[in-house]
């Protein structure tokens, strides 16, 4: 009997756990600032500033970025300095951005323009005031660091813009960004 | 009763000493650059000098972990490719090595195609770096690894086997810009430097204030990164 009692203890715990494992209303969707402005303006120029192949373009870094001039994405056959940066290594690269701190990116995405920002260990990390294995990276204010905190603070696409093409003309191989769209 | 205890303190005492000692070693542990050592290919059957381990990652061994002499600040092989695919080794060519705060260096590769800066020679590089090699310049930058193979990894068999998209003759890859590559003919003179080895493989020369980007450096912040 009590061999009975501890089984349909252990059935029952086992039915309780389960039940909490998958209860899809407690999903909680996430935001991040505009995908169109990331992928056209901040991703060339993050892949070239912190996606090189020693840094976050490598497989087995956090915050991982795929680019034209780094690592290329596995499901792809394209070879490091080959062919542009594809829509799938893009994506690949928002999601990765987006997913470092969800809650607090989604905060900082809620709240446009707001101070929150700065407290991102995206931001704190690339200024050097989090422990951060490549060191300082943006001085605040500086133009890669306006164009990631411009973006996060969902400012004005031209702007954010202005700032990431400024940042990608002191590198070795720079690009054209696309216009950004009218107001 | 009184002995007992202090049997018992010696013994917590020699114990615990006994733990630190065998621990000391293995804070300098580094298990990923480690790996790296315990998978180079045997050393070249002259011995090491400043022509083994063409296209091998210099500074896993040559820095302050492993300690070979000497310790290096950046180091790598200039290569220049055959018709037939092969890779043969680029003597007396200047390799320029930018930092971010407007620092530069040059080396001259010797008859292995290799070239390193020392570290005592270059001891505050501002990373991220920036290269250029005779004619050609990087597009990327150096984020922080001082050993070009760690970039510009040569093809393997086994990376054949399991990657598709490497190369098996400059090893690019998705993972590898594959080997440094120039062409001997488009050299200009002024980026040719001594043709005897010996002398060669030693020279480097710096210069401040200029560089890619100007003077000021061509990141505006200069990292602070750097260690591999």
């Amino acid at each position: 009997m009590k061999k009975l009692a501890c089984l349909g203890l252990i059935l029952g715990a086992g039915f309780v756990s389960g039940g909490c494992i998958d209860e899809p209303e407690r999903r909680i969707d996430f935001a991040c600032a505009d995908r169109e402005v990331f992928v056209n303006f901040v991703s060339p120029m993050m892949e070239r500033r912190c996606g090189t192949l020693d840094c976050h373009g490598h497989d087995q870094r956090p915050m991982r970025l795929f680019g034209e001039l780094g690592l290329r994405h596995p499901q792809e056959l394209n070879q490091t300095g080959g062919d542009s940066t594809t829509a799938r290594e893009l994506d690949a690269n928002y999601r990765s951005v987006c997913s470092i701190e969800p809650e607090k990116t989604t905060n900082v995405a809620l709240d446009p323009g707001g101070q929150s920002v700065n407290k991102l260990y995206l931001v704190r990390k690339a200024r050097g005031q989090e422990r951060h294995k490549g060191g300082k990276v943006f001085d605040p204010f500086d133009d890669a660091d306006r164009c990631v905190v411009g973006w996060l603070r969902s400012d004005n696409p031209r702007a954010i813009r202005e700032a990431c093409q400024a940042a990608l003309n002191k590198l070795p191989d720079t690009v054209e960004l696309p216009e950004a769209p009218a107001p | 009763m009184v002995r007992g205890k202090f049997v018992s303190r010696t013994t917590w005492l020699a114990l615990a000493g006994l733990v630190m000692a065998a621990g000391w070693p293995a804070c300098d542990y580094d298990p990923v650059i480690q790996e790296a050592i315990e998978d180079l290919p045997p050393e070249d059957p002259d011995g090491p000098s400043e022509f083994h381990r063409a296209g091998q990652s210099c500074v896993d061994c040559h820095s302050a972990y492993y300690g070979a002499d000497p310790d290096l600040a950046i180091g790598g092989t200039v290569y220049e490719q055959q018709s037939n695919g092969s890779l043969d080794p680029v003597e007396g060519v200047f390799v320029t090595i930018f930092d971010s705060a407007g620092a530069s260096q040059k080396a001259c590769t010797n008859s292995a195609g290799n070239f390193f800066v020392r570290l005592e020679d270059w001891e505050d590089a501002k990373f991220p770096l920036a290269v250029q090699v005779g004619n050609r310049y990087m597009r990327s930058l150096i984020g922080r690894d001082r050993s070009c193979a760690g970039c510009h990894e040569l093809a393997t068999q086994t990376k054949v086997n399991i990657d598709p998209t490497v190369d098996p003759s400059t090893g690019q890859s998705r993972t590898s810009a594959g080997a440094i590559l120039v062409e001997r003919s488009t050299i200009p003179i002024e980026e040719q430097c001594g043709l005897n080895p010996a002398s060669a493989s030693s020279s480097t020369t710096t210069s401040t204030g200029s560089g890619m980007g100007g003077s000021g450096g061509m990141m505006g912040s200069g990292g602070s990164g750097g260690g591999s």
